[in-house]
């Protein structure tokens, strides 16, 4: 899909790959995000749960720690997030809370999507004012991450099946819905 | 040489000082609240019980019931019948419900003798007037039900009944009436679905949500202590709150095994810096300021984080001096109360996040809350105040407390809507019937005295799926259906508008990690009044 301002979106999308692959190296689910106002990233995020021995510690909440902890009247309103994988339905609900202008994600995150891959808390009735979220930006990078990552056996969770007979699959099935970036 | 006092001998003045001090001791503690456990209502649950199956019914003669039976089930499709395991596939004409007998038996005479109201359920002889005809023996008849009419044609389903028919006998009677779908609740429920639909079965398993029993497991243990948690996270609510940190939420987090508290944290949105400066009064106002990473359910699961951390990794790094109360996520203690019980941990090393804990939380949670409690894998969930706009645990945007009438879009003086509007003190009248089978379920939206408000929803294993696919479901049409029995006439098969369900985050097939979760109906001091306006977030 040709549209003019592709290649900005794409831009920001991939400071947050870049991000999501530092993530592989710390041991840590490969999701990635940056927060952008005005053009600039103001914030990096990684996912922080196996560190932080804690489950909500998802990549938004780390970057949103940073800038709120730098400037708490940070205007979120005027600021988009660019995400590797599609926010869970906690993340959807923060942004909500915290106003975010809109959203843009690499791959849907069909366990536990919050802006449309099991339920659309971004638009939903509510009482905080809703946002916009545009998946598809470089989807197939942001699955090679997980896979990558999940051929890793995670030790820490107590999961009664072994993941032994992981692989690593290269194919990526073609997506249904169509990428859509709209015009800034 | 001067007398000693006799230490060894306590005088009874000692022993009131004694008893004096272990009744300071014993006020120290926090007494627990009073008050009960409601069920939450599964989402798939509250969609279920809106539905009616359409069925072939055919009467058959008594003696070739039986075989007729085998041959129905051998020409339909395998599976047609898993979602009516509940309902009798047999009625006596006398059994059946007078509305529907009135419909598909109209020449039925009353034999003499008993007469059944509901399966199992005779009221022994009554005596009828002397005009109403009475046949000799009792009914050579019984109505079949044969399959649902998605399963098989009405032609198809007469032919195989004629084959186990003399050729003397007149052609089958089918008709087409309606069932429930979902299984009864309860034996109460089930006696009146018998009375409006069909004979209909109790029995205890349910497809949309934990399991009768796993329920009453674990009301026996938390029944108990249930009122002395959730004390615990009201005092933290009031400890943050006259501080000024946030609104009057309060959570904690305890091992059920032990009962030892492991976490105890307040609401703390407005804390703005690393100094806990708070924003102004006129930002409190606009609601939009406060910091939803401060939610008392995410400070109180970063404290068992750090507890973990702590335990399981020893040369971590301590957490920077610049920022000692880790702003923005608050998920240190903040208050004497919070710190109070950060001491010494309860936890296990090598545990996984919150799994095998229990969460109490005077608010039901919001969104981006209950979510990380899924992820946190929290056993049980209990929650004060139900939120019917920010709440995202009942699967209801109303819940009808048992004994009570629901109160819709309640108003006060003013004519705003009232800040206690989901305050369950002001809602309910006492109920004694508090026995296991009579907890209520939360949040069937329902008007007048509600049949169903007892026990969790129970029917056969079946596939669960199959009802979101198959066709011949249809909204209770509540015109339709006049009640022979009750005088509500909106016993069964209420709709709950999809604008009035909620997400009912607790327990969702698709979500990978469930819960049993209850709304704490206080009924201790009055002041268990919930705060926070109906728009704010807990
Ligand atoms: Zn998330
Ligand atoms: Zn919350």
């Amino acid at each position: 899909m040709e549209i003019e301002n592709r290649a900005y979106h794409e831009g920001h999308m991939r400071s947050a790959l870049a991000m999501a692959e530092f993530a592989i190296t710390n041991d840590e689910t490969p999701v990635g995000c940056v927060f952008v106002r005005n053009g600039e990233i103001v914030a990096r995020g990684i996912n922080d749960t196996n560190k932080s021995m804690n489950g909500t510690r998802h990549a938004e909440f780390q970057a949103l720690s940073k800038l709120l902890s730098e400037d708490p009247n940070f205007p979120l309103h005027e600021t988009d997030l660019y995400v590797t994988v599609e926010p869970c339905i906690m993340c959807a609900s923060a942004l909500r809370q915290f106003r975010i202008r809109a959203v843009y994600f690499g791959c849907n995150n069909d366990k536990f999507g919050g802006t449309g891959g099991v339920l659309g808390i971004h638009t939903d009735p509510s009482v905080d004012p809703t946002y916009p979220a545009y998946g598809g930006i470089f989807r197939e990078e942001a699955i090679m991450l997980l896979r990558r990552f999940y051929v890793q056996e995670n030790e820490k969770a107590p999961e009664p099946k072994m993941k032994k007979n992981r692989v690593l699959k290269f194919e990526i099935q073609p997506v249904a819905a169509k990428v859509v970036i709209p015009p800034l | 040489m001067a007398t000693q006092p006799t230490a060894m001998i306590p005088t009874p003045d000692d022993i009131k000082k004694a008893f004096e001090a272990m009744e300071l001791d014993e006020k120290e503690e926090i007494s627990p609240r009073h008050g009960r456990l409601l069920r939450l209502k599964t989402l798939a649950e509250v969609k279920a019980f809106l539905l009616l199956d359409t069925v072939y019914v055919v009467k058959v003669p008594v003696k070739q019931s039986s075989k007729i039976l085998k041959a129905i089930d051998a020409v339909l499709p395998p599976g047609s019948l898993a979602n009516l395991q509940h309902v009798r596939r047999f009625a006596k004409p006398e059994q059946l419900p007078s509305r529907i007998r009135q419909l598909i038996d109209p020449g039925y005479v009353r034999p003499p003798g008993k007469v059944f109201l509901s399966p199992g359920c005779s009221v022994g002889n009554v005596s009828q007037p002397d005009t109403v005809p009475r046949e000799k023996k009792p009914s050579q008849n019984s109505w079949l039900l044969a399959a649902p009419v998605d399963s098989i044609g009405e032609k198809a389903l007469i032919e195989t009944v004629k084959q186990h028919l003399s050729e003397e006998t007149p052609e089958p009677e089918v008709h087409t009436i309606q069932v429930p779908h979902s299984a009864p609740s309860s034996m109460t429920v089930a006696t009146k679905l018998s009375k409006k639909f069909w004979p209909t079965i109790y029995k205890s398993y349910s497809p949309y949500g934990p399991q009768p029993a796993e329920w009453r497991w674990a009301e026996k243990e938390l029944d108990a202590v249930a009122g002395k948690h959730m004390a615990h996270a009201f005092e933290a609510a009031k400890a943050i709150h006259s501080l000024g940190y946030g609104y009057k939420i309060g959570a904690c987090i305890v091992e059920p095994k032990t009962g030892a508290l492991v976490s105890v944290a307040g609401d703390a949105r407005w804390i703005c810096n690393k100094d806990s400066q708070c924003v102004s009064q006129s930002d409190q106002e606009t609601r939009s300021k406060g910091s939803p990473m401060a939610h008392a359910v995410m400070r109180v699961i970063g404290m068992v984080g750090r507890q973990r951390v702590v335990m399981d990794r020893p040369a971590a790094p301590p957490s920077p001096t610049s920022n000692p109360i880790n702003y923005p996520f608050l998920d240190t203690a903040l208050t004497e109360f919070e710190e109070g019980h950060h001491s010494s941990s309860p936890l296990v090393p090598g545990g996984y996040l919150c799994t095998g804990l229990d969460l109490y939380v005077t608010h039901e949670p919001c969104v981006m809350c209950s979510m990380a409690i899924l992820h946190s894998r929290f056993n049980r969930v209990i929650f004060g105040h139900h939120m019917p706009k920010t709440g995202a645990l009942c699967a209801t945007k109303e819940i009808k407390l048992p004994g009570t009438r629901t109160k819709k879009g309640v108003t006060n003086k003013n004519g705003k809507p009232s800040k206690s509007h989901s305050d369950n003190t002001a809602n309910h009248e006492t109920n004694n019937s508090n026995t296991k089978e009579n907890r209520g379920n939360v949040g069937t939206g329902t008007t007048g005295p509600d049949p169903q408000n007892s026990g969790a929803l129970s029917v056969q294993p079946i596939n669960v799926t199959g009802y979101q696919n198959s066709t011949n479901h249809i909204k209770n049409p509540k015109d339709g259906i006049s009640s022979d029995s009750e005088s509500s006439g909106q016993s069964s098969g209420i709709e709950v508008a999809d604008a009035d369900k909620g997400y009912g985050l607790f327990h969702r097939q698709e979500l990978n990690w469930r819960m049993l979760a209850w709304l704490w109906i206080d009924e201790g001091k009055s002041d268990w009044v919930n705060e926070l306006g109906e728009e704010v977030s807990a």
